[in-house]
């Protein structure tokens, strides 16, 4: 009896396990084999199984042709620098990860092993390469050596716009008869009528805290110079020495605008909220370098700023500015996607990330699914008119899970295509052609009123130039203090603590706080210029 | 926190002058100090209630401008924030009781005298008061321990420091050694001893250092962001990073698309929801913090008096 129950058990058991492997034995896989790696990312790209990702997923596992088990390691955005510091300090990775390093440090984990060269798998980038052989990228991205570390972060610009421009006070220039300036003659005069009908205010103010966007970089630029080293479209050259009457023609405008009061003092060190604060309650009527996608945030209240073209050098020349687009693939040197040595696919891997660079990939997290998201008309995408028309496109394009939501990342760091952020940025008020309009594109404005390529700040479409680690330090060793000294130096003059006649004397002492001359010989035969 | 004024009596039992004087002066810093912590405080609070365009326009000072309540509706109505919440109170209700607890014990043989290994161990804890392994070491150890991603990294590494364990060694050792003596005769070993007469004595210490400890588990948040991977187990603190310091105006790393589309609006002004997420984040503490208040004042100066 005891032995005819023990039966039955082992039957019952043996029927159980045969049922549960069931399932696995017939429920339908789409292919043999699977593909698992870990992705350390700031974002999980799964988070809400969004339309974009999903599609994403589904085309990868197509292309790679097994199924994918990909681990996401979430790294919070806004402490990756730390934390990425931290990560790549302890040398303990997952498969892939988003390095955002400076190009000398990812270079040292690379030639000590750590990363995966991609130049040893050459011939599996089929898409990464014509991205690699455009505008310069390959030199960029690459090592003394030869070696690419890393699948930097890419761009696909149309044109040469920026979103960084002159507003000016709409509704206080019609209201007084003002005319927006095309010069800076009239710049100055427009402003001193300001003051003279607003007299509490500073016509001139700062705008947002953005770097190196400050004040006078603005003008410098406007004028074909710069408070340091930079790319001329030629040469090397250091503006405080090589560009002598530019910049103290620069340091001279200013200085008359300072001491007119025409430009907020508080303008320099003012935090973003300040500076919106004082674009609404009248303190600033005019702010150079504005930010045009922040405009609905000052357009309250009957308040009501328009973009303009920026005004003429003191030559009558179009001058030149930041931050411009360019109508080419750009790669990032300090923002890439690496892959660690030590994962155990990593032939897969580079055929995985390098399928990202496929304009079928980029596309899909730009504009998403097309009939779901966007519709092509006359050759020219463009989005949905529940994003398009929504009173914030952005939140609009979010839940659908398209990267210019700038809160969603599906994929794995695919390459922003400029065309569709415009698409989600509600269009400007702008002055051009004589009246005031809404500009759709604010990517475009600048290109389209500010000459185009003739605008770009040639120092950011400069060659590449590699330097070893000696180099680099001997290029931070210089540079450093004397930025410190020009800035400081500049702010004198501008306020007038300095006085300009001390301009030549003071242009003497610069070589003696750091070896420009040196430094521009280095720069200068890397470029194969003498 | 009381200031007790020391009066001066003179042979005639009449204050003195110079007593006064004396405490008209501790009077005026004492204003000048809470006006100092307050006013900022005030300002906080105007802001997060006031109107967005008053706030955009720099009106708002002290006093709230119009009566906005939008910012704290969209942020608690997230349910994000709630757990972010959730994920802070159990740090802080575990960690608390973790600091405390092994501190003490970490701390009660230290004071037993005749205790063979004293000497040996407080060499052990008096090293790394002074010398650290540093940032990038912690973190391979942690790393390597699989505390990556576990809510256990955000109680285990600092819950005990060697200053806080000499704090509670010194106040153990204020205890008669005598009623130690007599519990033993009873039969109680050292375990029961702990438990049942030193701890209940030490009510004052515990109260004092777990509202310490409360307070630190509360602000966590550089552990949370190098050691965890999964923002459901962020602490609140991480919210409060991400609106003012990274100014990234989200709750949610996917994006609380319902913010972005007030401030385009104006219906939200990113000032006004920073303030009102530091009120959020603020209360609960200051809550627990006067119902402690009686144990702090009797415990601040734990160890720092002998005899």
């Amino acid at each position: 009896m005891r032995k005819h129950h023990a039966r039955l058990l082992a039957l019952a058991a043996a029927l159980c396990m045969l049922l549960t492997l069931a399932p696995i034995a017939t429920a339908e896989t789409a292919y043999p084999e699977t593909l698992s790696f870990s992705v350390k990312n700031w974002v999980k790209a799964d988070y809400y199984n969004t339309i974009v990702h999903t599609a994403w997923m589904e085309k990868m596992t197509e292309y790679m042709g097994k199924n994918l088990d990909i681990t996401w390691v979430e790294m919070p955005y806004d402490g990756r620098n730390e934390a990425m510091k931290l990560y790549m300090a302890a040398g303990k990775y997952d498969d892939v990860f988003i390095a955002q390093a400076d190009k000398m440090s990812l270079q040292q984990l690379g030639d000590a092993g750590l990363l995966v060269n991609l130049m040893d798998y050459k011939d599996d980038l089929t898409y990464y390469t014509p991205w690699l052989d455009d505008n310069n990228n390959l030199q960029k991205l690459s090592t003394a050596a030869g070696a690419v570390y890393g699948f930097g972060l890419g761009e696909i610009g149309e044109h040469y716009g920026n979103q960084q421009l002159f507003t000016y006070r709409e509704d206080t220039f019609v209201q007084n008869g003002l005319t927006i300036p095309s010069t800076q003659e009239e710049f100055y005069e427009v402003a001193k009528k300001l003051k003279e009908l607003y007299p509490e205010s500073y016509p001139v103010g700062g705008g947002l805290e953005n770097g190196d966007y400050n004040f006078y970089s603005t003008w410098m630029l406007m004028n074909h110079t710069y408070y340091s080293m930079y790319y001329n479209g030629e040469r090397f050259v250091y503006g405080p020495a090589d560009d002598s009457e530019a910049f103290l023609e620069t340091l001279t405008y200013l200085n008359k605008l300072w001491s007119e009061k025409l430009i907020d003092p508080e303008s320099m060190s003012q935090s973003n909220e300040q500076g919106y604060e004082r674009m609404v309650n009248g303190r600033n009527y005019i702010v150079p370098d504005y930010w045009s996608g922040e405009s609905a945030r000052v357009n309250i209240d009957g308040v009501k700023w328009a973009f303009a073209a920026r005004p003429l050098s003191y030559k009558g020349e179009i001058g030149w500015k930041f931050g411009s687009l360019q109508p080419t693939f750009k790669l990032a040197d300090n923002d890439m996607m690496v892959i660690s040595s030590k994962s155990k696919v990593i032939p897969d891997l580079v055929k995985f990330l390098d399928y990202q660079y496929n304009r079928e990939i980029v596309d899909l997290v730009n504009w998403g699914v097309e009939g779901v998201t966007y519709y092509v008309e006359d050759g020219v995408k463009k989005f949905i008119d529940e994003i398009r028309n929504a009173p914030s496109p952005r939140a609009a394009a979010e839940p659908y899970g398209l990267l210019p939501s700038s809160s969603q990342f599906p994929g794995i760091r695919a390459a922003k295509e400029r065309g569709a952020w415009s698409g989600v940025f509600p269009g400007i008020n702008v002055f051009a052609d004589g009246k005031y309009f809404v500009y759709d594109d604010i990517w475009k404005f600048t290109h389209d009123y500010e000459a185009g390529e003739e605008s770009v700040f040639p120092n950011e479409i400069a060659p590449p130039v590699q330097l070893d680690e000696d180099e680099n330090n001997m290029r931070s060793e210089i540079i450093s203090p004397l930025d410190t000294y020009v800035k400081e130096s500049v702010m004198q003059f501008i306020t007038g603590a300095k006085p300009l006649s001390e301009f030549a004397s003071w242009q003497q002492t610069l070589a003696s706080v750091g070896d420009y001359p040196a430094l521009l010989e280095l720069m200068n035969s890397k470029i194969g210029v003498e | 926190m009381q200031t007790s004024i020391i009066r001066r009596k003179n042979p005639g039992n009449r204050i003195s002058n110079g007593s006064k004087v004396f405490d008209v002066i501790i009077i005026a810093v004492m204003i000048i100090v809470c006006a100092i912590v307050l006013i900022p405080f005030m300002r906080v609070i105007a802001i997060s209630v006031s109107d967005p365009k008053a706030i955009n326009k720099g009106m708002v000072s002290l006093l709230p401008v119009g009566f906005n309540l939008k910012s704290y509706e969209v942020i608690l109505t997230d349910p994000v924030l709630w757990t972010y919440m959730r994920n802070t109170l159990a740090y802080t209700a575990v960690g608390t009781m973790v600091s405390v607890i092994f501190t003490a014990l970490c701390a009660y043989p230290l004071s037993i005298p005749g205790f063979i290994l004293k000497g040996p161990l407080t060499i052990f804890l008096t090293i790394p008061m002074f010398f650290s392994g540093g940032l990038i070491p912690t973190y391979i150890a942690i790393v390597g321990m699989g505390g990556v991603n576990s809510f256990w990294v955000m109680i285990f590494p600092g819950c005990v420091t060697a200053y806080n364990a000499f704090i509670y060694r010194s106040f153990f050792q204020s205890i008669p050694g005598e009623m130690r003596e007599s519990a033993y005769i009873d039969g109680a070993n050292d375990m029961v001893i702990f438990v049942r007469i030193i701890l209940p004595l030490s009510t004052a210490l515990l109260a004092t250092f777990g509202l310490f400890a409360a307070v630190q588990y509360w602000n966590l948040w550089f552990k949370a962001m190098i050691y965890l991977h999964d923002s459901s187990r962020y602490p609140i603190q991480m919210l409060l990073r991400r609106l003012i310091i990274v100014q990234q105006m989200t709750i949610s790393e996917s994006g609380a698309s319902n913010m972005v589309e007030l401030f385009d609006s104006g219906e939200l002004t990113p000032r006004g929801t920073q303030m009102a997420a530091v009120m959020i984040v603020m209360l609960p503490i200051l809550f627990v913090y006067p119902f402690a208040q009686k144990y702090f004042v009797k415990g601040v100066m734990i160890g720092s008096i002998k005899g």
